[in-house]
């Protein structure tokens, strides 16, 4: 038994946009090939091999036979590429489709005979097995219907009936109660057995409550009402001390996150189209565009601090692109900008900026303007609230003034992604997967999530130039030593520009009681429910 | 009387269309949409985002929108919630009978809180216990309702004598029909507690003071000196034109409390239409919204006519009749 803080908004896994949804559905659906979220690595599920031709265009599946969904109906080939059918159907604008889209074209998939299913790509993609997590497998016999009808998007919504949506996964819906929770229950079919030969999952049952409140999930929790609560934040844990101490309940630190927190300057030369004006201030934006300017705010800021006051030590401060917590990509040989004050009024002299006469000594650039900037971040996010009062402290040292302006998230996101009206920001990364590939939105140059700078047409400058190339090399290229030696450069030159200052990245923090046996928590979602078809509570 | 009530029910038409008039102008106005979280996933191309924007007619200006709308309202189309891919009728239908019966329950405490301690105050008036009520209600009124859930809560979970949030238990639905009753009842206490603990604090003041009034009055006199007894004289003459200013207040009070269970709500995990309300405006979920307000709305205007209603069945005074000039 677990709450969430806004139940699943379909029971329809195409059409899953949020965490929440996606963590209730994994429970049930299943996939070719999963991610073992403790490795990161790809691993066989209703596939039970795969094969990658020699030009990695063509990936053939042998299917596990012998797979039943929850209702009896046998898995095959059919089920396979039907669920591609549907996925890539234009009129269903399901937010899986782009991921087996290859500039405008589609993956296809052919049945070979009932349990081989070949899949041909458009063109040469490193680590396509991995984009068959995101895909879970649909019923043909369930679903074909209501698609065949035009009514797929509002089939399997939350007023279904459970038995009406037939599962191949642990486990099955057994009821939904609309704003309050999600029963599952044990699919009987499920497929998986332990070393000893009993059949998976151990559970019984799993219930959501949903409970919109955070504290409310918190003392759910504390009182026992609840067994898991993932993730904690670290202003609740505290208050878990204290039946951690008693051994009632586990909080486990993972580390570093894949949450990065970072800050950064608008470098967009757009003219805004309603006002004809530059949608920066020209004079800003020289300083924004001179890489010293950001290695010195970079050199300015205190980490330590942020880790130590904001998140009361769950945190490391983080210097590229990638965390620990990412543990085949993450490369910590790169440029690192500790803090010191000093170093950083040397750059900003360098760079041509001076310091007035006046007493508060603040900073002026090469034409007498004060450098003064507001930062702007997600309101309702105490956590980064506190960073960017922190971060305005440390600039004021060095004669930056800093405005602080928190915005609701819509707003925020309305401004970086549409008029990008905005100087600064302070928010995070969070990628979808750990393999570079997924990274492409934010650091290609003309990538909708490229921040900085989003949608360009031609790359603005050189270095950006040289991250769209190793990034589309690494893209097509099949040989891991390989990738991994570009998306290090790519980190390199990302530490060096600093498009994105890192900042820190918090600790995954998640807590359960003491009696769930086989609790792997990982990285990647669901930190815990992941492998709830082997979770188990101890007598 | 008949003709009173039609005229009051058609009278809602024009306000609902107006709140969803405003409605749609401010969500227009208010950055970003439905859609714009969905660009923060790194897996979903402006492309789709784009189409999708077309297909829930969200790229089209907002009086368009509200057209739209307004023709499907009377056909009986609510229209479509984005979040949930459903009608908002079929989502709308239980939160409603939740937050009814939520404020119907706390409406219920609050009239057997309010007027005892009303009366009480106004027959010991400056007495002790006169000020230790009307401090105590000062001191309600100045909890902001966020702070009195929280403590429910808090309360819930260390006497554990009320489950935390929620409005039905696990297994609710084997329970038999009087199970049933005493479950949602046991959920429902702390919520109805604490909204009505606000709209209590009110009517005692307001009971207190009307009755004063009421007291003061030749009648009361006269029917004391007629020699009957004061009880008699405080509950059949007294009391009764004391309720009337109240019964005015309780049309109020029905949007009232719903604006109060938008917080409780939320706090406490009750399936309602006011944490429904908050989850539609942070996701923009526009047609979602429209019908929760129009809800609203009609909670307003029909706790008005039923006050209004009620008043003339309790004052002979107030009769319904068409104004002649």
């Amino acid at each position: 038994m677990t709450s969430q803080s806004a139940g699943p908004q379909t029971f329809n896994p195409l059409l899953a946009y949020d965490q929440q949804t996606l963590t209730v559905s994994d429970c049930m659906m299943g996939h070719l090939i999963r991610i073992n979220r403790r490795t990161q690595q790809a691993e066989p599920e209703l596939a039970r091999s795969w094969r990658i031709s020699e030009d990695g265009q063509i990936l053939t599946f042998n299917l596990r036979p012998g797979v039943k969904f929850s209702d009896g109906h046998p898995f095959t080939a059919d089920d396979v590429v039907f669920t591609f059918q549907v996925l890539t159907a234009p009129e269903i604008d399901s937010p899986v489709s782009d991921l087996f889209t290859f500039s405008g074209k589609k993956v296809t998939a052919e049945k070979i005979d009932d349990y081989t299913v070949r899949f041909a790509f458009p063109s040469v993609q490193a680590a396509v097995e991995r984009l068959f997590d995101a895909a879970p497998i649909l019923p043909k016999h369930a679903l074909e219907q209501p698609y065949r009808a035009g009514k797929f998007q509002q089939a399997w919504n939350l007023g279904t009936p459970p038995e009406e949506i037939p599962t191949p996964g642990p486990f099955k819906l057994k009821a939904y109660i609309p704003g309050q929770r999600t029963i599952l229950t044990r699919n009987a079919n499920y497929w998986k057995a332990d070393a000893t030969g009993n059949r998976l999952p151990y559970l019984n049952e799993i219930v959501f409550d949903i409970d919109p409140d955070k504290n409310t999930r918190l003392l759910k929790f504390q009182k026992g009402q609840t067994d898991l609560l993932s993730p904690v934040s670290v202003e609740d844990l505290h208050s878990l001390s204290e039946l951690e101490n008693n051994g009632k309940i586990k909080a486990v630190s993972l580390g570093p996150s894949l949450i990065r927190e970072i800050l950064w300057f608008n470098l967009n030369e757009r003219i805004n189209p309603n006002t004809q004006k530059p949608v920066v201030d020209p004079a800003k934006l020289h300083w924004f565009k001179e890489v010293k300017f950001r290695q010195a705010i970079s050199h300015a800021i205190d980490r330590d601090a942020i880790v130590r006051l904001v998140f009361f030590g769950k945190a490391s401060p983080l210097w590229a692109f990638t965390s620990s917590g990412n543990k085949v990509w993450f490369n910590p040989h790169i440029k690192q900008y500790p803090y010191d004050l000093d170093q950083a009024k040397r750059l900003l002299l360098h760079a041509g900026f001076r310091y007035g006469a006046e007493p508060g000594k603040s900073l002026l650039d090469p034409e007498g303007n004060p450098v003064e900037f507001t930062l702007c971040t997600n309101a309702g996010n105490v956590l980064r609230q506190k960073m960017s009062a922190i971060i305005q402290e440390d600039l004021a040292r060095i004669g930056i003034k800093v405005g602080l302006s928190f915005l609701e998230s819509k707003a925020l996101l309305a401004k970086i992604n549409a008029s990008y009206d905005y100087e600064a920001c302070l928010l995070a990364i969070v990628s979808g997967d750990t393999d570079p590939t997924s990274e492409k939105n934010f650091l290609l140059s003309n990538g909708a999530n490229h921040w900085w700078y989003p949608k360009q047409l031609t790359p603005a400058t050189p270095w950006e130039a040289r991250i769209d190339e190793l990034m589309n090399r690494q893209a097509i290229s099949l040989d891991l030593n390989e990738r991994k030696r570009l998306f290090d450069e790519v980190q390199v030159t990302l530490s060096e520009q600093l498009p994105f200052i890192f900042l820190v990245s918090r600790h995954l923090i998640v807590a359960a009681k003491s009696r769930i046996g086989n609790l792997e928590p990982a990285h990647l979602p669901d930190f815990v429910l992941w492998n709830c078809d082997r979770l188990y509570f101890k007598p | 009387m008949t003709t009173f009530i039609v005229q009051r029910l058609l009278s809602l038409i024009p306000l609902v269309l107006a709140v969803a008039l405003f409605s749609f102008v401010l969500i227009d106005a208010a950055p970003g949409d439905f859609l714009t979280e969905l660009s923060l996933n790194p897996h979903v191309s402006p492309e789709t985002i784009a189409s999708l924007r077309t297909k829930y007619g969200l790229d089209r200006p907002w009086y368009i929108q509200y057209f739209k709308w307004v023709r499907g309202m009377a056909t009986g189309d609510f229209g479509y919630s984005f979040s949930y891919n459903r009608p908002v009728l079929d989502l709308i239908g239980e939160r409603v009978i939740n937050t009814s019966l939520l404020a119907l329950i706390s409406l219920l405490f609050a009239l057997t809180i309010s007027i005892p301690f009303g009366v009480i105050a106004a027959l010991y008036r400056y007495k002790w216990i006169d000020k230790v009520l009307c401090s105590f209600s000062f001191l309600i009124l100045s909890f902001p309702s966020l702070f009195l859930s929280l403590l429910a809560m808090l309360f819930a979970a260390s006497s554990g004598w009320f489950p935390i949030g929620g409005a039905r238990s696990l297994g609710y639905e084997n329970l038999s029909s009087i199970r049933k009753l005493t479950d949602f009842l046991h959920h429902a206490f702390l919520p109805a507690l604490v909204l009505s603990l606000r709209m209590s604090a009110i009517y005692v003041r307001q009971v207190r003071v009307t009755l004063l009034d009421v007291l003061s009055q030749d009648y009361i006199r006269t029917a004391r000196a007629k020699g009957l007894p004061k009880r008699m004289v405080i509950f059949k003459h007294g009391l009764r034109n004391a309720l009337n200013p109240l019964i005015s207040m309780f049309g109020n009070s029905l949007a009232s409390l719903l604006s109060g269970a938008f917080v409780v709500e939320v706090v406490i995990s009750w399936p309602g239409i006011g944490s429904l309300t908050l989850t539609a405006l942070l996701s923009r979920d526009p047609y979602l919204l429209m019908a929760c307000l129009t809800y609203a709305s009609i909670l307003l205007l029909g706790g008005n006519l039923l006050a209004d209603l009620l008043l003339a069945f309790t004052d002979p005074r107030v009769r319904f009749v068409r104004a002649n000039p």
